[in-house]
């Protein structure tokens, strides 16, 4: 793959998701945040999100920038497409460690990839590729028509970067 | 297996009492510590839970306040209407019917729009799409939009922010995404300001930052529930305490707008003597929204990164 910035592209932001049937190139940038690229391998099209924090605890409004409310959107998004939920196959990245906590509770990036990892388990779909945690940021570029993900680790301090 | 034990048995004699000790006092340590965390998690699972109590009440609520918010002005909007349709009204009664159909209408307008965004916005396929916007032209309308509002309750608009000949405000961002923004402001500072007094507004730059405060003179927010006005559906008089219109929907999507427009949004109230809502933006990148490393992807074609 190709990337080419000129053709159809998309800048994710955090808290928000991207599904498309097309060839889109869609870039992000993850500190302690997820994202999950979801692929279905038969009609050759994806999706991607972009959350924050694990879980929605009743704060503000029901977005996607929590991770069980994202995942399950970008799985119903797809659905509504006409993929079927066994075709899909996910790439999960992002989680980095932000600040040097001792109480594991606290890790953020941490509990982002364990919800990942534990939604996409109970929804029998298989990650076939991750690249998760440590004391990175990455920026990805995701073709929604291959499934293939570009992925940066960015040099740059980690708690700098605001997502 | 007796080649293995033999290492074994040597570092069994070779921890000594003192040894023994510390070992036992880390590991009740890092007990103590699993139990706090414990502790602390169970509260957290509390808190959820008295969230998600609430979240199903507050659903029963929504639905029963669609009557009053949506179907009483399209009753009124209606029964208006026949009167002009059954050629009851004279010329200056029809402009005033007319009048009042548009106020109906406009508040229709502003709920539905409120429930549309929070839709969008939960659904998170939004996407902000910027501009450059003369922030203070888009103030002066809002407060036109709003003029018959604050008319009703004798409230009066004040916006002394630029001088006519200063050239006006311009900043970089998501206008549609701005106005409602203010206009939900607006709208909550009229809606809860005592009648007779005043609503300000005032917007100013910051270094590279968009400054928007909105003050009221109403009633306050005690402070315990500063941080509850900006979950959805929330009013803090609600059931049959109800007094004020709307779903509650306002603040949840002010603030989800805000933190997508890379701001911040704080409230600061004294109870008894209004609230002021204060939000602060970064200004965005045309055609893009901000990113914190080079723009275009360039990097990924020479083979920098890795694929997945």
């Amino acid at each position: 793959m190709l990337y080419n910035p000129d053709e159809n592209s998309h800048y994710l932001l955090a808290g928000s998701l991207f599904v498309h049937e097309e060839r889109h190139f869609v870039t992000t940038v993850l500190g302690s945040c997820v994202s999950v690229c979801l692929w279905d391998c038969v009609r050759s099209r994806g999706g991607i999100n972009h959350y924050m924090l694990p879980f929605w605890n009743g704060e503000g409004l029901a977005s996607p920038k929590y991770g069980n409310i994202a995942i399950a959107k970008l799985i119903e998004r797809l659905q509504q497409l006409g993929s079927d939920k066994r075709n899909l196959r996910a790439k999960v990245f992002g989680g980095g460690i932000v600040l040097n906590v001792s109480n594991p509770f606290m890790n953020i990036g941490e509990r982002n990839i364990q919800l990942a990892e534990d939604m996409l388990r109970s929804e029998n779909i298989p990650i076939i590729s991750a690249d998760t945690g440590g004391k990175v940021g990455r920026k990805l570029v995701f073709n929604t028509e291959t499934g293939a993900v570009f992925v940066k680790k960015l040099t740059k301090q980690i708690d700098d970067i605001r997502i | 297996m007796q080649v293995r034990n033999v290492p074994k048995e040597e570092t069994v004699e070779k921890i000594d009492d003192e040894m023994l000790l510390d070992e036992l006092k880390q590991r009740f340590d890092e007990n103590r510590i699993a139990v706090a965390n414990l502790r602390t998690m169970t509260q957290n699972l509390e808190a959820v839970n008295e969230k998600l109590r609430q979240s199903e009440a507050l659903k029963t609520d929504f639905l029963s306040n669609i009557r009053n918010e949506i179907n009483n002005p399209l009753t009124s909007i209606m029964g208006l209407t026949k009167q002009i349709v059954d050629k009851k009204a004279d010329a200056d009664r029809t402009r005033d019917i007319a009048g009042m159909i548009y106020h109906e209408a406009f508040d229709l307008d502003f709920q539905l729009r409120n429930i549309f965004t929070a839709a969008e916005l939960e659904a998170g396929e939004t996407n902000p799409s910027v501009a450059r916007v003369d922030v203070a032209a888009l103030v002066r309308n809002q407060i036109v939009a709003f003029g018959h509002k604050a008319a009703e309750k004798k409230v009066s608009l004040e916006f002394p922010c630029v001088r006519p000949d200063s050239g006006g405000i311009t900043f970089t961002t998501d206008p549609e995404w701005l106005q409602k923004v203010i206009s939900n402001l607006l709208a909550n500072a009229i809606e809860f300001c005592n009648e007779g007094k005043r609503v300000s507004l005032r917007v100013w730059l910051e270094g590279a930052r968009l400054n928007i405060a909105v003050t009221d003179e109403g009633p306050g927010i005690p402070e315990a529930d500063r941080k509850k006005v900006f979950d959805r559906f929330v009013q803090l008089e609600a059931g049959v305490r109800k007094r004020h219109k709307g779903h509650g929907l306002g603040l949840s999507i002010v603030k989800a707008l805000v933190e997508m427009l890379n701001g911040s949004i704080v409230l600061t109230a004294n109870e008894g003597s209004g609230c002021v809502f204060t939000v602060s933006l970064a200004e965005m990148e045309t055609g893009r929204p901000v990113d914190v490393t080079s723009g275009d992807g360039n990097e990924f074609i020479f083979g920098e990164g890795t694929q997945f």
